[in-house]
C-alpha cells in the first residue's frame, strides 16, 4: 500500500467512522421518538374526521390504489345508506406534499375540510392549516365549482377560464407553471387568505376538486 | 473567557453586526413564538456542535473538516427535529422547513470552521451560548416589531385556557399587513441593522473619548 493510499484510506475511515456513529445515534433516536409521532398523527387524524361526523356513523376506511390524490375514503352514513365520504387526500404545495382531509356530501360538494402534516412557509401557506381557511371551500364542489383561482374566491371574474385542474397530476410542468404563475398571480381581484401562498392555495384547490371528481365518480357508480 | 460568551449577544452579535443567517431571520420572524422555537433550536444545534467539533479537532484530518461538520450538524439538527415532533408537535409544525434549514444556518458552520475547531471545549461552549442566544435577540426582535406592527398581536406559548395570543388594540384592527411579508421583514431587518451599527458607533465614540480623557488625567498627573 503506498503512502497517498494509506492517507486515504485513513481519512476515508474517520469519516465512515463519523457517519457511522452519529446514523447509530439517530437510529436510536428515531426508535424512541417514532411510536411517538406515529401517534400523535393518528390521534390527530382521528380527531379531525370526528369533528365532521359522529363515529357510529363512519364506516371503515378504503383503500384507494389508483388514485395520486386520494388515498383512502371512509363512507359516511347511517346504516345502509351512504349520505357523504371522508377523503384522505395529498396535495403539493410550495414545501412538498400536504395532507387534507375532506367530507364531502355525495353530489361531490365539500362540506369540511382540514390541513394536516405539511412543509408550508410559516407566515405564509401554512395560514392553511387555520379552520377559516378551508371555510372559502365548504359549500363548493356541487353546484358551484370548486374555486381554483383568486376570481373565482372574489366572484370577479370568469370561473369558466380556469377550470378545475382534475387530473392535475398528468400535466406537464409547463402547464403547471402557467396555470399557477400564469394565471393565478395575473389575478386581478384577491381573497386576503391566499395573498403571499398562491401554491398552497393551488395545491389545496386542486386536491380538493380532485376529491369532488373522486367522490362523484364513487357515487355514479354506487360504492360505499 | 467571559467575553467569548458576551461577545456574541451585542458587539458580536450574528444578526445584526456580522450579518449572518439571515434566511431565518427573514423566514420565521413573522410570530414571536417561531423565533423563540428557532433560537432554542439554534442554540442547541451550536451548542453540540461546537462541543463535538472542539472534541474532535484533533480526530479530523483537515481535507475532510467541512463533511464532518455538516455530518455532525446535521446530526443535531435531525435530534431537534425528531424532538420536536414527537414532543413539540405544534411548535414542529410552525417551524416547518426551517428546522431542518439549521443545517445550513451559516452561524453553525461559521462558528465551527472559524471558533471551535482552533479553541478548547470550554471557550467554545460559551462561544456557543453567547452566539445562540444573540441570534435568539435578535430574531426575537425583529419578530416582536413585524408582529407588532405587521399583524396587532404578541403569539407566544398557549398555556391551558388561553391561545398564547396578546392582541394589541387599535394595530390589531389595521395593521401594517407589509411587515408580514417578506418585503416587511427586510424592511425591519435593514433598519434594526442601522440601529446596531448607530449604537455600535456611539459606543465606539465614548470609548475614544473615555480613552483620550484617561490619557490627559495622566498627562496633568505626570
Amino acid at each position: 500500500m503506498t503512502a497517498s493510499s494509506r492517507v486515504v484510506a485513513n481519512t476515508g475511515g474517520r469519516l465512515l467512522l463519523i457517519c457511522a456513529v452519529a446514523a447509530l445515534s439517530l437510529g436510536a433516536l428515531n426508535e424512541v421518538t417514532e411510536p411517538q409521532i406515529e401517534a400523535r398523527r393518528l390521534a390527530e387524524q382521528q380527531q379531525v374526521i370526528a369533528q365532521f361526523a359522529t363515529a357510529d356513523a363512519i364506516g371503515d376506511p378504503v383503500a384507494v390504489e389508483d388514485n395520486l390524490t386520494v388515498n383512502a375514503y371512509y363512507p359516511v352514513g347511517q346504516g345502509a345508506s351512504t349520505d357523504g365520504y371522508i377523503l384522505d387526500l395529498t396535495g403539493i404545495g410550495y414545501g412538498g406534499e400536504m395532507q387534507l382531509f375532506a367530507y364531502y356530501a355525495t353530489s361531490g360538494e365539500i362540506r369540511a375540510a382540514r390541513l394536516l402534516d405539511n412543509l408550508e412557509t410559516p407566515g405564509l401557506g401554512k395560514k392553511a392549516e387555520g379552520p377559516s381557511y378551508m371555510e372559502m371551500f365548504v359549500g363548493t364542489g356541487g353546484d358551484t365549482p370548486v374555486p381554483v383561482t383568486k376570481e373565482m374566491l372574489s366572484g370577479s371574474g370568469d370561473a369558466g377560464t380556469a377550470p378545475p385542474p382534475v387530473g392535475w397530476r398528468a400535466m406537464s410542468r409547463g402547464s403547471i407553471d402557467s396555470w399557477v404563475f400564469g394565471e393565478q398571480t395575473q389575478s386581478a381581484g384577491g381573497a386576503d387568505a391566499v395573498s403571499g401562498a398562491t401554491i398552497t392555495f393551488s395545491g389545496v384547490s386542486a386536491a380538493l376538486a380532485e376529491g369532488t371528481a373522486f367522490v362523484r365518480d364513487l357515487s355514479s357508480k354506487g360504492g360505499n | 473567557m467571559l467575553q467569548e460568551f458576551t461577545k456574541g449577544l451585542i458587539k458580536e452579535n450574528p444578526v445584526l453586526i456580522i450579518v449572518l443567517g439571515l434566511c431565518p431571520a427573514l423566514a420565521v420572524s413573522t410570530q414571536v413564538v417561531n423565533a423563540l422555537g428557532m433560537g432554542a433550536g439554534v442554540i442547541f444545534v451550536l451548542l453540540g456542535s461546537n462541543l463535538f467539533v472542539s472534541l474532535l479537532k484533533d480526530f479530523i484530518p483537515d481535507t475532510i473538516r467541512i463533511p464532518s461538520y455538516i455530518v455532525i450538524i446535521a446530526s443535531f439538527v435531525t435530534i431537534v427535529d425528531l424532538v420536536m415532533q414527537a414532543y413539540a408537535p405544534s411548535l414542529s409544525k410552525s417551524l416547518g422547513v426551517f428546522v431542518q434549514l439549521i443545517v445550513v444556518n451559516c452561524i453553525i458552520l461559521g462558528r465551527a470552521e472559524a471558533f471551535a475547531n482552533k479553541n478548547t471545549v470550554g471557550r467554545s461552549v460559551l462561544d456557543a451560548l453567547g452566539m445562540g442566544i444573540g441570534f435568539t435577540f435578535a430574531l426575537t426582535l425583529i419578530a416582536l416589531t413585524r408582529e407588532v406592527l405587521g399583524a396587532g398581536t404578541i403569539t407566544l406559548f398557549p398555556m391551558g385556557e388561553w391561545d398564547g395570543i396578546v392582541r394589541l388594540p387599535g394595530l390589531s384592527t389595521s395593521p401594517a399587513r407589509v411587515l408580514t411579508l417578506p418585503a416587511g421583514a427586510l424592511l425591519v431587518i435593514g433598519y434594526l441593522k442601522a440601529l446596531a451599527d448607530w449604537i455600535d458607533r456611539r459606543r465606539g465614540e465614548e470609548g475614544a473619548g473615555d480613552e483620550e480623557q484617561t490619557e490627559v488625567a495622566e498627562r496633568s498627573i505626570a
